[in-house]
């Protein structure tokens, strides 16, 4: 059973050692066309196929998943002609990182190969493309996304040689680095992860220095969250056994942002399980507490059309089909009302350090 | 006293008086008619003579608005004693057989001699040389009397003998015109006139001096229509008293069956028998009642052969081809002549061409060029048959996208081509004719259909031959430059082999 189920997904390798992935790049993508060209077979590639009807959400691993559906570009049509070469062209980069063993950001590889992009997305879905072709995760490829999270706590970092203390690092706190694979962890003091979307929120919480009051590592990820920031997090719970909360606005955008922290993307489907940390809990700020803390209605926003229309949306996403989130989004549509984490403030500038998030944490009053 | 009153108007002073119905009702008009019944008179004689037109035309502004026309030719020449009338009397022609010719009203260019003499007080001057002789004679037309007035009086010392192998005529006509408004239809009716005449060398001089000319490609000169009888089904009462006059004396019966086409002794019969006429009745005894219904059962009578196509001079599809191909270089172009019908007795012949490409501009509306006995017709577009012929087309069917650079070309020949109004320049909308148009276009439509598949194919195949090739020559750098020892000259050829297999065998999607 198990094992049929393996095979329906895209799961990709842990990590494969540099000298077998270059061989493997080699013999599946440059060797097998050269072949084919001497054979006079028609030129094609096979890619797990990645548009919206694959992506699917699993019931019982509570994780958005890519099933494993190949699709073949050819060389000899007209349409699909541009990406088999665009595949061969990012290929021939990526080995090249592979052979040198350094890393290059996604806009390095489009400019590598710029006369044949448009615009930098086509040489990023390409990039997907491989990896998912490759069964390996980007950074793997030596291929990394900028990462823009950052961490404020009582942890000690080793990054290529450096020791890096996280709670010496003052309102300014380290920024993940994109190589987040290759950090270890020395030694921590924290009893849990706060996770918060907002940088002004962050701060807030890094300069009333909740992380020593409460014990915690602070990490943001600056809005939505990047792969680097997603795989901090998921690292820090597997292997520091940290449980962690997430603290978002009140919006549906605010949700999204959450469950992409615990579920993984539509976009990246194939490589949630690298970069999901399932047991997360959506601490708030939660539609109820705005009552429940009284934040008074001059701090609460009306919903746009959008935000309405955006709310439906994620309501009919399986992995909020649950009675908790529904009730929630229930009271949403029903004040029409969204607040920011900042809307706490109009309390008292340190409210949020100083009483709701202890209180929540305290009440365990959060979603799963 | 009574005999001024009942003096008839000559024909010269009629057409005077009406000179708008012949198209010189304006300067600029005047301009462009008077130049087409020069050129027309010019290739029927070098036609019917069976010499290979060489025709030449200039235009001359000697004063503001004052015109002189050169029309030169080589065909047989006039013989001296026919020059005065041919120029100086009007419906003195030698037009007035069932047989399809180019001259309207069978005046030639009378009327144009008679407007430039009207408008500039000048004589018509003409050099004409026979086998035998040159004759040059300036020709005024004494418009009361519809009689010609030549200078030299004396035609003899007009005449001297011709000692060389040279032939045609030469006329020169000074005219009051306006080029500016006549321009652009002059140099249409001269691109179109070398459209149907691919067999003519035509050349053109403005006024400035600027230069077009057409230079003969082929030729075969289409053969000239024969005489024939009229059909019993165009039988009307004025014809028929005419041809009584002829054979006065003849029994009815021989009477039908000499004058008319298609009637044989059985089927004459038939026919007096149903009129109620004794077939033995002398012509010159049949009475007012009796003629009218021997018109009626002529005209009426079921089951009587098509009238003699033999008098028609159809262009030939080869011939129209190269003429349509001379003038606008089309990428494509193919004609079809339909079978000979006829309407209301008079027999035709439709032929049908198409262009695409080449000169052609690209437009929105088809361009429409329209042909009634080889010659073209350039006003009324709108009313004509074949422009409704057209609108109906769904000319998507064929895969003829709006805006393509596409001409149909419509030639209609007939003893009787039924033009809509007097100016002669559109043709009525008959059922028969419109048939005979509408299959026409069907035919060259699926040509041109194939055409357009084929170019499409073949454009394609480019298309993708230059992408394929593109495409495999980057691959085969990439390959070169990531898989050690492989050498990219050797892969990008081995390529680039494959991608003309795979065009040439068409195994790309």
């Amino acid at each position: 059973m198990k094992k049929k189920e393996n095979e329906e997904y895209i799961i990709l390798a842990e990590k494969i050692e540099r000298e077998k992935l270059i061989d493997k790049m080699l013999n599946e993508i440059f060797l097998r066309i050269l072949s084919q060209i001497r054979k006079r077979q028609n030129p094609f590639l096979e890619i797990p196929a990645r548009k919206k009807e694959v992506v699917v959400y699993d019931e019982e691993k509570d994780l958005i998943l890519l099933k494993k559906i190949l699709m073949k570009r050819d060389f000899f049509n007209m349409k699909n002609v541009r990406k088999f070469t665009q595949t061969v062209a990012v290929s021939s980069t990526i080995t090249e990182l592979l052979r040198r063993n350094i890393h290059a950001q996604l806009r390095d590889i489009f400019y590598n190969r710029a006369y044949i992009f448009e615009t930098q997305n086509e040489s990023d879905a390409i990039i997907e493309d491989i990896a998912a072709m490759m069964g390996v995760y980007r950074e793997n490829l030596g291929v990394i996304a900028s990462a823009k999270g950052v961490c404020v706590g009582e942890i000690k970092i080793r990054d290529k040689g450096d020791l890096i203390d996280c709670s010496r690092l003052g309102t300014g706190g380290w920024s993940i680095t994109p190589l987040v694979d290759e950090v270890e962890f020395v030694d921590y003091g924290a009893e849990y992860v706060l996770v918060i979307e907002k940088d002004a929120a962050f701060f807030r919480l890094v300069e009333d220095k909740i992380w020593k009051k409460q014990k915690c590592i602070l990490v943001t990820g600056k809005g939505q969250a990047d792969v680097a920031t997603r795989r901090f997090v998921k690292r820090l719970r597997e292997e520091l056994k940290l449980p962690v909360y997430i603290l978002v606005d009140s919006d549906p955008y605010g949700f999204y942002i959450a469950s992409v922290y615990k579920r993984g993307s539509i976009q990246l489907s194939f490589d949630t399980p690298r970069l999901a940390t399932q047991d997360a809990k959506l601490l708030g700020l939660l539609p109820s507490d705005l009552d429940k803390y009284k934040v008074p209605k001059y701090a609460r926003l009306k919903m746009t059309e959008a935000d309405i229309k955006r709310l439906s949306e994620i309501s009919n996403y399986p992995w909020f089909k649950n009675k908790r989130y529904q009730e929630e989004f229930q009271l949403m549509l029903e004040r029409k009302e969204k607040a920011e984490v900042q809307a706490l403030c109009s309390k008292n500038i340190t409210y949020l350090s100083d009483v709701y998030i202890p209180k929540k944490m305290e009440e365990r009053d959060w979603l799963s | 006293m009574g005999n001024e009153t009942f003096k008839e108007k000559s024909p010269a002073d009629f057409f005077y008086e009406n000179m708008d119905v012949c198209g010189f009702d304006n300067p600029g008009r005047a301009l462009y008619t008077a130049v087409r019944e020069l050129v027309e008179n010019s290739l029927d004689a070098c036609e019917t003579a069976g010499y290979l037109p060489d025709i030449k035309v200039k235009l001359e502004e000697e004063e503001k608005n004052m015109f002189k026309i050169v029309v030169e030719d080589n065909g047989p020449g006039i013989p001296p004693e026919n020059i005065p009338e041919s120029f100086g009397k009007v419906f003195y022609s030698s037009k007035y057989m069932m047989k399809q010719h180019r001259g309207r009203f069978g005046m030639g260019g009378t009327m144009a001699v008679m407007y430039g003499q009207i408008t500039t007080q000048k004589p018509v001057h003409v050099v004409s040389i026979t086998k035998d002789y040159i004759t040059d004679l300036k020709i005024k037309i004494d418009i009361l009397n519809n009689l010609p007035v030549t200078e030299p009086r004396n035609l003899e010392e007009a005449v001297e003998l011709n000692n060389t192998n040279k032939h045609g005529t030469i006329i020169e006509l000074w005219i009051e015109g306006n080029y500016k408004r006549s321009r652009d239809k002059i140099i249409e009716y001269i691109k179109q006139t070398a459209m149907v005449a691919p067999y003519a060398t035509i050349e053109f001089i403005e006024p400035d001096g600027n230069r077009i000319i057409y230079g003969r490609v082929t030729k075969e000169v289409p053969s000239t229509p024969k005489e024939s009888k009229p059909h019993p089904k165009g039988a009307n009462f004025e014809l028929f008293n005419r041809l009584c006059r002829r054979r006065e004396r003849d029994k009815v019966i021989n009477f039908l069956r000499k004058e008319f086409q298609a009637l044989g002794k059985k089927t004459s019969l038939k026919i007096l028998e149903m009129a109620k006429v004794d077939p033995n009745k002398r012509v010159k005894e049949l009475s007012e009642g009796e003629k009218r219904r021997i018109v009626k059962g002529l005209r009426n009578f079921e089951g009587i052969k098509p009238p003699d196509a033999s008098s028609l001079a159809p262009i030939g599809v080869e011939t129209f081809v190269m003429g349509i191909k001379r003038v606008l270089e089309p990428e494509f172009v193919t004609a079809t002549q339909r079978p000979p019908k006829a309407y209301e007795g008079h027999p035709f012949i439709v032929e049908v061409a198409l262009a695409w490409g080449g000169k052609i501009p690209v437009n929105e509306e088809i361009k429409l060029y329209r042909f009634a006995n080889r010659i073209p017709l350039l006003y009324d577009e709108w009313n004509d048959v074949s422009t409704r012929v057209i609108k109906k087309i769904n000319w998507k069917r064929y895969d003829v996208k709006t805006n393509s650079p596409l001409a149909v070309f419509v030639h209609i020949c007939s003893t009787s081509v039924p033009y809509k109004t007097l100016g002669k320049e559109y043709i009525a909308n008959k059922p028969e004719i419109r048939r005979e148009i509408h299959l026409g276009i069907l035919k060259v439509c699926k040509e041109l259909q194939n055409f357009l598949h084929k170019k499409e194919a073949k454009e394609r195949k480019m298309k993708a031959f230059k992408l394929f090739s593109k495409h495999a020559e980057l691959v085969s750098r990439f390959i070169a430059e990531t898989v050690k020892g492989v050498d990219e000259e050797k892969v990008r050829r081995e390529f680039l082999n494959f991608v003309s297999e795979k065009i040439s065998g068409g195994g790309f999607t």
